[in-house]
């Protein structure tokens, strides 16, 4: 089951955090609430660590990774980059790469197998994608538009994607990347689901926003619940109208 | 395309900006919020209008009040207004419901429609205007319209001059005097305005004054209250004048006893000797300033007993043209005299045109009238012993109460009077005034142009109901079978010429059916006179059967000229026709 968090009074905790399957980073400098509740949630199985990119606190939003690797980008000081190497676990490879489109988060989205990427990403940048996280690269738009990485959240279990996405384009995303997508919304309507949502296989963390029934479509789709327990199976349905009318 | 959930309530969609459907939307945003549900609205009782502002007259339910009521709610620019209608109030509840639908755009492109009651709480609220009323000496300028005679002939002419040419319009006040009228007014121009027009329909002398009510020296403001005096020359149609004698001498020796046959801005007179006219204009008048010898108080009736054309005929003036005067040698007797003597008097007129064997005419008789100005005129000249002054219908003269058509008044407070057997004389007279008043409309074309009549459709429907009663077909052959003379030839000539062509016939037609109607309206009148003093009329009038058919025929020929304001235009235009064959 997702938690809802909240990073200093903003709900676009995507732009604060990045989890993965083997770590997760959290910016550094702001309330420890944020950082105790990804702790209490994932601090037995992976490690949980401060950071801070380029001197900003928006860690989510300018680097991507997963379990085999992260990129960042040039702007990344040598001591921050120092810092997260040495909490980051062995086996994870870490990579600076030269790239106009610096905010890496918001043009890359991955998981495990596949890396979905803005169309007009470096050339040099797509083959670092491919060696450091170990997967397969397509460059692609998502309803529109090639901020693949702010509209759409992938596992290796399911993703969320944007709401405008068509069927046909949810069909063929999901033949590429072998896993079942879902459109949705976090934040209570917000259609930009990177920034208010971080998911791995395990666990998923969304804005404090979230209603009910995004938190349910979440859960559904990233498989977190316990099999059938959606509030959208028939048994709740009699419920959840019985509560809207 | 539903492919997207509701972010609030789950229901599969069609996405939208806010990932919302439409009935949390509803529920969640209030298009209405910011307009107000509740609003106050002033409203007179005294005058039945409401603040809006200005003050504005509006019905129950008019769209009028509707439109001040939308212009009251607060918070209405913000959307955009669909619908708008009255909920049904109890009028005393002195509440008002609109009903409103109205829609915003809350997000891009998506538009909420929402309907909603306003609630409007009529409060009272005494308007500028009626304070005002209600205060005296609130007027700035005030016009004194006075006439210095001991009738009210021109001031009942003069109101329906103003109400024609609705030149009180901006009054304040109007209020009775002893001797005529005074108007007050918010400013001066106005007052000025009345004034003007006032100067412009009879000889009047202007006298302004004003009282400094308060002053501020350090703004160089002054407020004022203005008076205008206007002195109406007190001289009326059909009095006797003597002119002073420099005016006889100025206007070539003409009179000095003048009879006054009309007024204007000029005075117009025609002098009893030689029948010769003359038009004082208004300087002329106010520096000689002479007043009536005796007025129509006076006048006695004659009987016409024999008419002689005469050979002197001075008749050269331009109006004598216009007035048709005919100097003619008639032989009259009073009326009163018949059946005790014989006197008679063989006197100049210049009713020539009009006057006709055994009619009733009215004249001063200055034999029986004493009066000290003719007695000093008797030493140096001849005066005739009846001045003949016009021609009079004395038999219907008791129908005042038929008239068919009626006359506006204007609102006027009354005079003061504390002394009971005063106002009960001045009531008897004025309201004798207005008879003669009424009668003159009747018997005077020239008079009746300058006026505006209304119909009386009380006094129409009981006719008509009485019309209904009578053979119609019978009283006509009786009517057919007179003799008209040359009159009748004419008529036939006109009738002729007219049904040649189709349009002809058609309106021969229909103006056959107006005579009809006009006929057994009269008719209609003098069968019920006659029922009401039967031997009376069956004895007297015998003899003056044909008299009475002439009259019948003048009295036809007013009506249907006269031009009656009403509802049935169709009616006027046929009454004019008649009137245009007939001048054929």
């Amino acid at each position: 089951m997702a938690s809802r968090v909240q990073f200093e009074n903003s709900n676009e905790i995507g732009c604060f955090a990045k989890l993965t399957n083997t770590y997760c980073l959290v910016s550094s400098g702001g309330s420890e609430n944020f950082y105790s509740v990804f702790e209490s949630e994932l601090g037995v199985h992976i490690p949980v660590v401060h950071a801070s990119l380029a001197g900003t606190k928006i860690v989510g939003r300018m680097c991507a990774g997963n379990k085999n690797g992260l990129i960042v980008p040039m702007s990344t000081t040598d001591g921050e980059l120092m810092a997260i190497r040495n909490m980051l676990p062995e086996s994870v490879k870490i990579q600076r790469v030269e790239e106009r489109l610096s905010a890496l988060g918001n043009v890359i989205s991955c998981n495990d197998y596949v890396a979905l990427v803005h169309p007009e990403i470096d050339k040099n940048t797509e083959e670092i994608i491919a060696d450091v996280l170990g997967v397969e690269v397509y460059r692609t738009t998502i309803a529109g538009n090639a901020l693949v990485g702010s509209y759409s959240v992938l596992t290796n279990r399911g993703g969320l994607v944007h709401p405008m996405c068509s069927v046909a384009e949810i069909d063929e995303l999901s033949t590429l990347l072998q896993i079942p997508l879902c459109a949705g919304t976090v934040n209570r309507g917000s259609d930009v689901v990177a920034s208010g949502l971080v998911a791995n296989d395990w666990s998923a963390f969304c804005g404090l926003d979230t209603t009910a029934t995004e938190l349910s479509v979440v859960d559904a789709v990233f498989k977190l619940t316990t099999a059938g327990k959606s509030i959208f199976s028939a048994e709740y349905k009699g419920t959840l109208i019985d509560q809207l009318s | 395309m539903q492919n997207s959930r509701c972010c609030m309530c789950g229901i599969m969609m069609i996405p939208n900006e806010s990932n919302t459907c439409i009935n949390c939307l509803k529920s969640s945003i209030d298009v209405t919020e910011g307009i107000t549900k509740s609003v106050n609205l002033s409203h007179c009782r005294e005058c039945n209008r409401y603040l809006r502002p200005p003050w504005q007259n509006c019905e129950l339910e008019s769209p009028e009040l509707l439109s001040l009521c939308l212009k009251n709610i607060k918070g209405l620019k913000r959307v955009k207004l669909i619908d708008a209608g009255f909920l049904y109030t109890e009028p005393h509840s002195r509440r008002l419901k609109v009903k409103l639908t109205v829609q915003k755009e809350v997000l891009n492109g998506t538009l909420l429609q929402q309907s909603f009651i306003v609630e409007f709480i009529v409060n009272n609220l005494q308007c500028d205007d009626c304070k005002k009323t209600y205060t005296p000496h609130t007027w700035v300028a005030q016009a004194q319209i006075r006439q210095r005679v001991d009738h009210k002939r021109t001031f009942l002419f003069l109101e329906q001059l103003i109400i024609k040419h609705n030149a009180s319009d901006k009054c304040l006040g109007i209020k009775e005097m002893h001797d005529g009228l005074d108007f007050q007014f918010k400013n001066r121009s106005h007052a000025n305005r009345l004034v003007d027009f006032i100067q412009g329909q009879v000889p009047a002398k202007v006298k302004t004054a004003k009282q400094l009510i308060s002053h501020d020296l350090r703004n160089n403001e002054y407020s004022y209250k203005y008076t205008f005096s206007v002195d109406i020359a007190p001289i009326c149609r059909d009095d006797l004048v003597i002119l002073p004698k420099p005016l006889s001498q100025q206007l070539g020796g003409i009179g000095p006893l003048v009879l006054v046959y009309k007024i204007s801005t000029f005075v117009h007179i025609v002098d009893v000797f030689t029948m010769q006219t003359y038009e004082i204009d208004q300087a002329t008048y106010w520096k000689y300033n002479f007043g009536a010898l005796c007025g129509r108080d006076r006048l006695t009736e004659f009987i016409v007993l024999n008419i002689e054309n005469t050979d002197y005929d001075v008749n050269v003036s331009r109006a004598a043209a216009k007035q048709k005067f005919r100097m003619v040698q008639v032989e009259i007797a009073r009326k009163d005299d018949f059946g005790t003597n014989d006197k008679t008097f063989i006197v100049n007129t210049h009713l020539g045109e009009t006057l006709n064997y055994n009619d009733t005419v009215l004249g001063f008789d200055l034999d029986m009238i004493n009066l000290n100005e003719l007695e000093e005129l008797e030493l140096t000249k001849v005066i005739p012993p009846v001045v003949l002054v016009k021609k009079t219908f004395p038999r219907f003269r008791k129908r005042q109460k038929h008239r068919i058509w009626k006359l506006k008044h204007l609102d006027k407070e009354g005079i003061d009077d504390n002394n009971y057997h005063k106002k009960e004389k001045n009531q008897g007279k004025n309201k004798k005034d207005y008879d003669m008043f009424l009668q003159d409309i009747e018997e005077e074309p020239e008079l009746r142009q300058q006026i505006d009549l209304f119909r009386n459709d009380d006094i129409i429907k009981q006719l008509e109901s009485k019309i209904a009663g009578l053979d119609l077909d019978k009283e006509e052959e009786k009517e057919v079978a007179k003799p008209k003379g040359k009159d009748a030839k004419n008529d036939r000539k006109v009738v002729k010429a007219a049904r040649k062509t189709a349009e002809g016939k058609k309106k021969q037609e229909l103006t056959e059916v107006e005579k009809k109607k006009n006929k057994a309206l009269i008719k209609a009148t003098l069968k019920e006179k006659n029922q009401e003093e039967g031997s009376d009329w069956e004895s007297v009038e015998e003899d003056y059967q044909h008299i009475q058919v002439d009259e019948l025929k003048n009295l036809e020929d007013q009506l249907a000229g006269m031009k009656i304001q009403g509802e049935v235009e169709s009616d006027d235009d046929n009454g004019n026709d008649d009137k245009l064959k007939e001048t054929k």
